[in-house]
């Protein structure tokens, strides 16, 4: 992966007759190359892979795009033009906006309880308090059209109430909706009054410049980021600028923003000249900022790979309580402070083959490492479900031991039900077996009846609100997914949606682009209602739907970790970052995202140390589970006929084939014994250890599996789904590998 | 699903009584694979969950296995959980999520 672009465009140099790149520049461009050894994965933007950047028909991501408009943004602060960049979708702001009441533009609004009406750190927060620190001319949006799967850049004249769309393609869209771009340009329009507008009857002025650009069906993105770009950089957007955009090709421009990206991460004040500069010599700009120009914020971590592996060398000086500790934590030497002594911990676990365990689920202590650094799995998440279910059980006097005690938060005090992540994919399989066309009735009631088993604890006479953390699969196997929460409030017939990253969607969409998810849910409250007998009502058509306006993400990486805190705040509070009750350690923002996950991980590995020290203490049971290492009784030889650990695959039905049933495979009598079986046990010693065991197991595998397969044929027939997923059996699925 | 709820059920010790019983018991992916085992009561699910994962040639620390809706613990045995002859056992694959990378 080169970074830093090379001057192989001969037909752009010949056009601009650009003068060879002096001696100090290549030089300081070769002392900044070492971000060619950099992925995105070191720079914290996991989901920013530029390996996909390659493939022509990848298009920009709305977090890739967030990612880009944070970076642009910075940019235009420091030059200090009074335009003011936007990350992609509004629908939660604008809802917001129209919802309180609007004060002068320089005072901060507030809601219908006096207290600030935009959560701190927020999109709107950031976006009001940058048009406080200069006046504001324009406006650029990011904007997604759904209809069309495309992105365009607006350009608002704020003093002008007119809107310029620059459109990539030759041609524009014929209903493009920019109510939600008037309303929020509206709001941060400076020196407005106290009076919301009358939004439907706004005189706004919309112009398109077709750009004719794009060539290809996917580049969008990348040109919609770039004009961004090049109108904070004073590059007048003319057809020379244009023709020139041509003539450099999506794929230099692709190379250009790995630069930009990579410098805005890796250099220590943010985003350098250089790699602005060299992307502008096409256009004759220059910048002449002697630092870096764009200040990264705070909240965005720079990549520093020896501080971070310092830091996680460091031996655990301080005895404290680590959550104290956590709590004081606000310097960055704290905060590195804390990762060395997780660090330390989890290399402890991992050299223990440790894993933290509570209830039924289980943490890995590779995975104990994603709260450092990376994406959120369902053991991370349900581990906290299993935590926070326990919370929601803890009796009187026994506050101490519940999760939170240590943040002094009290018992909690709403009753909710939480599911952990695979209720979502189960409701998934339910919802296709219920579909005519894809599956079958008898498998949905199977599926139904032995989904209704999960609630076999749950007392509906408590429980009437739900909380399901879904994700939501990716579209391709190299991505991730998406993590939000999902709350079913019965009594209200309502669904809340908290979701970190909200979707864009079509302006007549009602479900504001979860109609998947909702449609789930809807399979959900039936199935929940059939669990509790009747005594909650499966949702109809006078359910409410609403997505509730939550602190966005503002990188690729920490949706999960919203999930877990929405989930945490609903449980204890019943709502988010409430300021009466939340301690500030507990409240949350994109901003200290990343000192929430450490607090997260240091207060959950402490307190299942307590917890399991004191329940040591009522009745010895080992605290830590260890790795399986082999069972004592399998170490000791014994003769092969009482060898108890065996088992075989086998077609239950099918009691005509006893003969290589495991009775008879244990009871060892050789003539009902196929060869096959007999060959790969024969070797087996007097004296099984787990590893043999696992040799005779592999080899009797093979004449079982014909028969197993012969077995589900019929059922194939029954059903679509079934035929499809044998076919997709993986190969070792249908031909057992060899034994060793 | 900790342990006390299974001290709490009384079915739990008269089924333990016949440890060295086999029951069966179906592995269901959520593609509908099914792979069938016969185990003893007493013997660790976590050798099962090997013997699925390399079947289907999947690291095990990439799938999950559930029953009833709870992950099943390396230590848990049919007899602990309950576990009935014919009872299934769902095997989930692992989710991650970071950004909504299908959304644009």
């Amino acid at each position: 992966m080169t970074l830093w672009i090379q001057q192989t465009n001969p037909l752009l140099f010949s056009r601009t007759n650009h003068p060879p790149m002096s001696e100090s520049m290549i030089k300081k461009r070769e002392a900044l190359a070492p971000a060619n050894d950099f992925t995105p994965e070191d720079l914290h933007m996991l989901d920013l892979d530029w390996d996909q950047w390659k493939d022509p028909t990848h298009m920009l991501r709305q977090d890739e795009v967030l990612e880009m408009s944070n970076l642009l943004d910075a940019l235009s602060l420091a030059v200090k033009k009074g335009i003011l960049v936007l990350s992609p979708t509004f629908g939660h702001e604008v809802e917001l906006l129209k919802r309180i009441d609007w004060l002068s533009s320089d005072t901060e609004p507030i809601d219908h309880t006096g207290a600030p009406a935009f959560a701190d750190e927020s999109l709107l927060k950031n976006a009001w308090l940058h048009g406080q620190k200069i006046t504001l001319t324009e406006m650029l949006i990011m904007r997604y059209d759904p209809a069309r799967i495309h992105w365009l850049l607006f350009r608002v004249y704020l003093d002008k109430d007119k809107i310029v769309c620059y459109e990539p393609l030759s041609q524009h869209g014929e209903t493009i909706d920019i109510e939600e771009v008037v309303v929020i340009a509206q709001f941060f329009k400076p020196r407005r009054g106290g009076i919301k507008p009358d939004f439907d009857n706004l005189d706004y002025g919309y112009e398109v410049k077709l750009l004719d650009v794009q060539t290809d069906g996917a580049s969008c993105g990348f040109w919609m980021v770039t004009i961004a770009f090049l109108i904070i950089c004073e590059v007048p957007i003319r057809n020379s600028c244009i023709n020139l955009l041509k003539l450099i090709g999506v794929e230099n421009i692709k190379e250009h923003w790995k630069c930009l990206l990579t410098s805005w991460r890796v250099e220590e004040k943010g985003l350098g000249r250089d790699p602005v500069n060299n992307f502008l010599r096409y256009w004759d700009g220059q910048f002449n900022h002697n630092s870096s120009i764009a200040r990264r914020p705070r909240w965005i971590p720079r990549y520093n790979p020896q501080a971070f592996l310092q830091a996680m060398a460091q031996p655990v000086r301080d005895p404290d309580d680590p959550a104290n500790q956590a709590t004081n934590m606000r310097t960055d030497q704290q905060i590195q402070m804390a990762i060395g002594k997780l660090g330390v911990e989890f290399d402890r676990l991992e050299a223990e083959k440790g894993s933290l365990v509570f209830g039924s689920e289980t943490l890995e202590p590779d995975h104990l490492r994603r709260f450092l650094k990376g994406l959120a799995n369902d053991e991370v998440i349900n581990m906290f479900v299993a935590v926070l279910r326990h919370s929601l059980e803890a009796t009187v006097g026994q506050e101490h031991l519940h999760f939170a005690s240590a943040f002094r938060v009290p018992r909690p005090s709403r009753k909710f039900a939480l599911m952990t992540t695979f209720f979502y994919p189960k409701l998934r399989e339910l919802f296709t077996a219920q579909n005519p066309s894809s599956g079958s009735e008898q498998k949905a009631a199977v599926l139904e009846e032995r989904l209704l088993r999960w609630f076999k604890k749950t007392n509906f006479e408590v429980h009437k609100s739900f909380l399901l953390p879904v994700n939501e699969p990716p579209s391709d196997k190299n991505n991730a997914g998406h993590w939000l929460l999902v709350e079913i409030d019965f009594p209200a017939k309502a669904i809340y949606i908290y979701d970190s990253l909200p979707p864009s969607f079509k302006p007549d969409d009602r479900f504001q682009g979860y109609g998947v998810v909702i449609g789930l849910i809807f399979v959900a409250t039936q199935v929940i209602s059939t669990a509790s007998s009747g005594l909650l009502s499966p949702a109809g058509p006078d359910w409410n739907f609403s997505s509730i306006p939550v602190p966005r993400q503002n990188n690729a990486v920490d949706c999960g970790f919203f999930t877990i805190m929405f989930m945490l705040h609903l449980v204890y509070w019943g709502e988010l970052n409430p300021p009466e009750c939340c301690p500030p350690i507990l409240s949350f923002s994109a901003n200290s995202m990343h000192k929430t996950r450490i607090i997260l991980a240091t207060r959950l590995i402490d307190w299942l140390g307590e917890y399991w020290a004191e329940m040591a203490e009522l009745s010895p049971k080992p605290a830590v589970s260890s790795s399986p290492t082999e069972p004592m009784e399998q170490s000791v030889p014994r003769p092969i006929h009482q060898e108890d650990d065996t088992y075989v695959s086998e077609p239950i039905p099918e009691k005509d084939q006893k003969s290589i049933t495991t009775e008879s495979y244990m009871e060892l009598e050789p003539p009902l014994v196929p060869p096959s079986v007999r060959t790969g046990y024969s070797p087996v010693p007097s004296s099984v250890d787990g590893e043999d065991e696992e040799l005779a197991y592999n080899s009797a595998l093979e004449p079982l599996d014909e028969i197993m397969l012969k077995k589900e044929a019929p059922e194939v027939q029954a059903s679509e789904l079934w035929s499809s997923s044998l076919s997709s059996l993986p190969p070792s699925f249908q031909t057992p590998p060899p034994p060793p | 699903m900790s342990e006390e709820d299974h001290q709490e059920n009384p079915q739990g010790e008269v089924k333990s009584e016949d440890a060295q019983s086999t029951i069966n018991i179906k592995v269901v992916s959520s593609q509908g694979e099914e792979v069938f085992f016969k185990i003893k009561r007493s013997t660790k699910l976590s050798k099962l969950q090997g013997a699925y994962a390399s079947k289907v040639g999947k690291d095990v620390s990439s799938i999950r296995f559930l029953y009833d809706g709870a992950r099943i613990n390396d230590d848990d045995t049919p007899a602990s959980l309950d576990m009935e002859d014919n009872d299934t056992i769902d095997v989930m694959v692992e989710q991650v999520g970071g950004a909504s990378s299908h959304r644009p």
